[in-house]
């Protein structure tokens, strides 16, 4: 038996439509999601540009006066930013916070400054003429008390001496720094304790947020941890930094500091008394240590084949200190940056960059020899174009300097 | 005959429901059309992102010349307009618009460039 047949081309006409209506919704509604994702993503392009443009406005200026600035527009427009600006040891940081409705874009850049100084060598002139000895090279500008060097043939030793760069006078003093210690935040984040971090072994400090400041009694606390970011570490009496701990971008505060075998990070020293750098340590760039105006003598050692990128300042306030006080460079060491020495300075190993020195002291087979300089290499040309260095001279002072971005944080 | 009559009968759709049913997907079609049209029409095409990564290249280019200067940087599918002007009346600081144009749309773009920085001898 045939089935009865209902012909009904109306009906399946409505069908169709509405097959063709879902179809033409499904498309409009993936083309208007398109649509807006292109609009956020070509708004974040300008969000990001924005941002950079603060950044780049920020370090244009001679110096950073303004702790933190009112939300303003750079382009007139509608996107508004929020910079800050404060100090980080030898360094600044300038962060930079731009929104616009509901999306932010933030960077913190840490900066410092570039300078066109090609001051290799500066000794300065207690009337005395400096020795050299040995295989001594001296590449960039030369300042040394009467613009001359003695030789000397020290254990039969021939002296062959490469000096490139310009041979000045010194002066009687060396030229004074800016205050360094007093430059560290002051207003710490409440909400970060030593309890509350005890259990993390990974502990990332925004510079967007307030310092994290951790005193700790034992250092003992930071083995086996990685400390990153906006963070003070503080420790009264000798703090000693073993090779499995991982410090990225931190400040290490303590009386005495003691870096063992075969450490490898990134931070910046401050001690009262002592550094002391056992052999094969490796602080990358950018990485500084400190002693400022001590109470006694004052020590930095740097053991061989051990390397500092950035910058090592022994700075005294008075002139007993001054000449007890010692920064000793080991054979195979290498300084990658600066060394300012408000005392006196035994050089083995290699420096890229800049020595700035009262004096220098050679010591042979339990013998010391004052003002001699032997087998040496102070090459200031080695020093990559796009190294930032510490700031250590008033801008006043400081030959041609702009700010320069050390590292993205 | 008798076997025929065994059938039954089948009723056929009207004239006029077949032109209706005609006429509704015809509008339904058209409507449709205009929809493909206007959707395809709404996003941005490849050349206006081409375009958005050109800008990002020549923003970087711009960072490292020695002087920056009203330019048109000219495409096959689209043009960059290049306008420089000074930024709050600092000598360091460059103030760069780059308009882009692809078709009938456009995209402004501003950005910020030290040129002291680029002169470091």
């Amino acid at each position: 038996m045939l089935k009865r047949l209902k012909a009904s081309s109306l009906l399946q006409a409505v069908f169709v439509c509405l097959l063709i209506v879902l179809v033409c919704f499904g498309m409009l509604l993936l083309a208007s999601y398109t649509s807006l994702f292109q609009q956020s993503a070509l708004g974040k392009v300008q969000l990001q540009l924005t941002n950079d443009a603060a950044l780049t406005r920020q370090l244009s200026k001679d110096i950073f006066s303004e702790e933190e600035a009112q939300p303003m527009s750079i382009f007139d427009d509608d996107i508004q930013t929020l910079t800050k600006t404060f100090d980080w040891g030898f360094y600044n940081i300038v962060s930079a916070t731009t929104f616009h409705n509901k999306d932010t874009i933030q960077k913190a850049v840490l900066v410092g400054k570039s300078t066109t100084d090609n001051t290799a060598l500066y000794i300065t002139d207690y009337d005395k003429i400096q020795s050299i000895a040995g295989n001594v090279t001296i590449i960039g500008n030369v300042n040394v008390p009467k613009a001359r060097f003695e030789e000397k043939n020290m254990q039969g030793e021939k002296t062959v001496i490469r000096i490139n760069g310009i041979t000045m006078n010194s002066q009687d003093k060396l030229t004074k720094i800016k205050e360094l210690t007093s430059k560290l935040p002051t207003i710490y984040d409440e909400g970060f304790s030593l309890e509350n971090s005890s259990n993390q072994v990974v502990y990332v400090h925004s510079f967007h947020q307030k310092t994290a400041f951790l005193k700790i009694s034992d250092a003992r606390f930071l083995e086996g941890k990685k400390l990153k970011g906006n963070i003070i570490i503080e420790k009264s009496g000798t703090l000693v930094i073993t090779k499995n701990m991982e410090l990225e971008d931190v400040i290490v505060k303590a009386d005495e500091v003691r870096i063992e075998h075969g450490f490898t990070g990134n931070l910046q020293i401050i001690a009262k008394n002592m550094v002391y750098l056992e052999e094969e340590v490796q602080l990358k760039y950018p990485s500084s240590i400190l002693i400022e105006n001590p109470k006694e003598a004052a020590t930095i050692i740097i053991e061989k084949k051990s390397v500092v990128m950035g910058g090592i300042v022994l700075q005294n306030s008075n002139r007993k200190t001054a000449e007890k006080s010692l920064i000793t460079i080991e054979k195979d060491a290498l300084i990658v940056g600066t060394i300012y020495c408000n005392g006196t300075l035994e050089l083995q190993g290699k420096i890229y960059g800049s020595v700035y020195t009262d004096r220098f002291m050679t010591r042979l087979e339990n013998a010391e020899y004052k003002n001699l300089l032997m087998n040496v290499e102070i090459d200031r040309s080695k020093l990559p174009e796009t190294f930032v260095g510490i700031s250590l001279f008033d801008t006043k002072t400081e030959k041609k300097t702009a700010y320069g971005i050390v590292k993205e944080l | 005959m008798e076997s025929l009559k065994n059938y039954k009968k089948l009723q056929a759709s009207s004239l006029m429901e077949s032109v209706m049913a005609t006429a509704i997907i015809a509008i339904c079609v058209v409507m449709a059309t205009i929809v493909f049209v206007n959707v395809f029409k709404t996003g941005h095409s490849a050349a206006f992102f081409e375009g958005s990564q050109e800008i990002q290249t020549i923003i970087h280019k711009l960072k490292e010349q020695q002087e920056v200067t009203d330019e048109t940087y000219s495409y096959p599918y689209f043009t960059i307009e290049q306008t420089v002007t000074a930024y709050e009346n600092s000598t360091q600081l460059t103030h760069v618009q780059l308009e882009l144009q692809v078709n009938e749309k456009r995209k402004i773009v501003h950005c910020l460039i030290n040129v002291s920085r680029n002169h470091v001898d």
